[in-house]
């Protein structure tokens, strides 16, 4: 799916002009690239959060000379589905407390960030959301 | 931001009603989600890339007893940031008026 696929689901369901769709789904996309630029978070409910994270630097190594590098201290912008959205996803019924789930799982975020893990790795070297949930929460327990 | 004032920027900037604006943002979502769910991807050019996972099941352990648990095979999400955007986040332009999309009320133009 490209923009234009959801452009042209503007144009079928709700009835603006190819032109007005394409000029709104625009909009809506640059509003998102303007509202992070600024380092706001963007919440849409059934889908996901948008956060922009504060990364430290760090060094890293390249994978083809196996030399060590600094990675500098950066800005990434984090995506975290939300619990319908990952529901939906694996065909699942819509749990009833998801609300408190995305709530657990952006706070297990903040708490491994501010223990100077990186949520954003974690997501990507573990790809595993109870792994990583194990690990937050171990942080955690350490710290106390 | 939450999807309330998106809805807002679309009737401020583009005159819609509050039902139109209600309506294209929740078409927009739910046509993102039910690609998705259909297992594909989406590109947004300039924003970034949806990628679905299929992840296979393992044997997990609770962490606190240590107990093996089967988990099951599952679909995940990962999200990875255009180029575009991933500069602008991380070397914000100093705050210029970007005149081509913020509103402007005299201009008259953009009303549907």
């Amino acid at each position: 799916m490209t923009k234009a696929d959801i452009i042209e689901g503007v144009y079928e369901k709700v009835g603006f002009s190819k032109k007005e769709s394409a000029e709104i789904v625009e909009l809506v996309f640059d509003t998102f690239k303007e509202t992070l630029e600024r380092g706001d978070k963007i919440k849409i409910s059934g889908f996901g959060n948008f956060q922009v994270r504060q990364k430290k630097a760090r060094v890293g190594r390249n994978p083809q000379t196996g030399r060590e590098i600094e990675i500098s201290a950066r800005r990434v912008l984090t995506f975290r589905p939300s619990a319908v959205l990952k529901a939906a996803l694996n065909g699942e019924q819509i749990p009833e407390n998801h609300s408190e789930l995305d709530a657990a799982e952006d706070a297990a975020a903040d708490a491994a960030e501010a223990a100077g893990l990186d949520p954003e790795d974690l997501d990507e070297e573990l790809e595993e959301v109870e792994e990583y949930k194990a690990s937050a929460s171990g942080m955690k327990a350490k710290a106390e | 931001m939450l999807k309330s004032d998106l809805i807002n920027v679309l009737v401020g900037k583009k005159g819609m009603t509050q039902k139109q604006a209600e309506a294209t943002v929740e078409t927009i979502f739910e046509s993102m989600k039910d690609a998705l769910c259909r297992g594909e991807n989406i590109e947004i050019r300039g924003l970034g890339a949806f990628h679905v996972k299929n992840y296979q099941g393992y044997q997990g352990r609770n962490p606190k007893t240590g107990q093996i648990i089967p988990v099951k095979p599952k679909r995940g999400l990962l999200f990875r940031t255009g180029k575009e955007l991933r500069d602008r986040v991380n070397r914000p332009a100093p705050q210029t008026p970007q005149s081509d999309i913020s509103f402007d009320p005299k201009s008259g133009n953009g009303t549907y």
